[in-house]
């Protein structure tokens, strides 16, 4: 039976009209997430743990990085692990992450998100930043 | 057909026996390199954790904005590093019972000005504690731990 359909890995949940269930899955919300959150101007990252940062030096890009869902019911709330940008007015970023976050999952989703939680963890300087996109750490500094 | 393995009784040469002084001693070695690193990495885990901990919270309607003890020693370093004749700068931030103590040490230029850097320092330190957030900054307590020249 196609439209009886369940995807079972599933937490979060939207109805679809009398066809059966649709879920979806804290791992999908976190993604959504972590793409909203990437186009901030101000915000340069994600800050993850430390199995999180391994695997990252380990070139495996992952966009649920620095994401915790918490679902009940029907509502979402977010906490977001943030890297800034030196410079950077905090509130106003952390204010725009936050309505960019809440717009992106509910109307992707239609779930209600309560609240999204900004944690600011690390702040980076523009020197730094390019430093380690370029590989070293003494560029720029030599001359 | 004789059989290679000894029979009972019979007298077995050994070479590079260990006694039990030397198993010892290695076993105690291999503990010893074994606990170190584990140490090690506990204590990074344990550092990195407490780096991380919010000492500055502030509500914006959709939910709470923390930022972490390490970022605000980041931005007051930054800003107190912009400064001129600060050569360079640590801080440390400590949040207990609802204050904020900041501990300060200077690195300056060798002809600066200590009275207006650290002046400048300071009111650096707390506009931007201002900037951070909408609600109120809680009460400071700075301590200016050094000044050098450099």
């Amino acid at each position: 039976m196609k439209e009886d359909f369940k995807v079972e890995r599933a937490e979060g949940r939207a109805e679809a009209e009398g066809r059966g269930e649709v879920r979806i899955s804290n791992d999908v919300l976190a993604v959504i997430t972590g793409i909203a959150a990437g186009e901030i101007p101000g915000v340069t990252g994600m800050a993850g743990g430390f199995v999180e940062n391994i695997s990252e030096k380990l070139g495996r890009h992952d966009l649920r990085r620095g994401v915790k869902i918490e679902k009940q019911d029907d509502t979402v709330s977010v906490a977001l692990y943030i890297s800034v940008e030196y410079g950077c007015r905090i509130p106003e970023a952390a204010r725009q992450l936050q309505v960019k976050v809440k717009e992106a999952v509910e109307n992707m989703t239609d779930l209600e998100v309560t609240a999204v939680d900004v944690h600011v963890q690390e702040v980076v300087f523009p020197a730094k930043k390019r430093d380690d996109a370029s590989g070293s750490r003494r560029e720029g500094r030599d001359d | 057909m004789t059989s290679t393995l000894p029979r009972r009784g019979d007298e077995v040469e050994t070479r590079g026996e260990r006694t039990g002084a030397s198993l010892g001693l290695s076993s105690f070695l291999r503990g010893l390199l074994l606990g170190g690193v584990a140490a090690a990495f506990l204590g990074f885990q344990v550092g990195d954790y407490l780096s991380r901990r919010p000492v500055f919270v502030f509500d914006t309607g959709y939910g709470s904005v923390r930022v972490s003890r390490e970022a605000l020693e980041s931005i007051f370093v930054g800003g107190i590093e912009a400064a001129t004749d600060v050569v360079a700068a640590r801080v440390r931030v400590r949040r207990k019972r609802g204050r904020m103590r900041i501990n300060l040490w200077l690195y300056l230029e060798h002809d600066a000005s200590v009275e207006d850097t650290v002046s400048g320092a300071v009111s650096i330190l707390y506009s931007g504690m201002r900037d951070l957030g909408d609600t109120d900054v809680p009460p400071v307590e700075l301590v200016i731990e050094d000044i050098t020249r450099i």
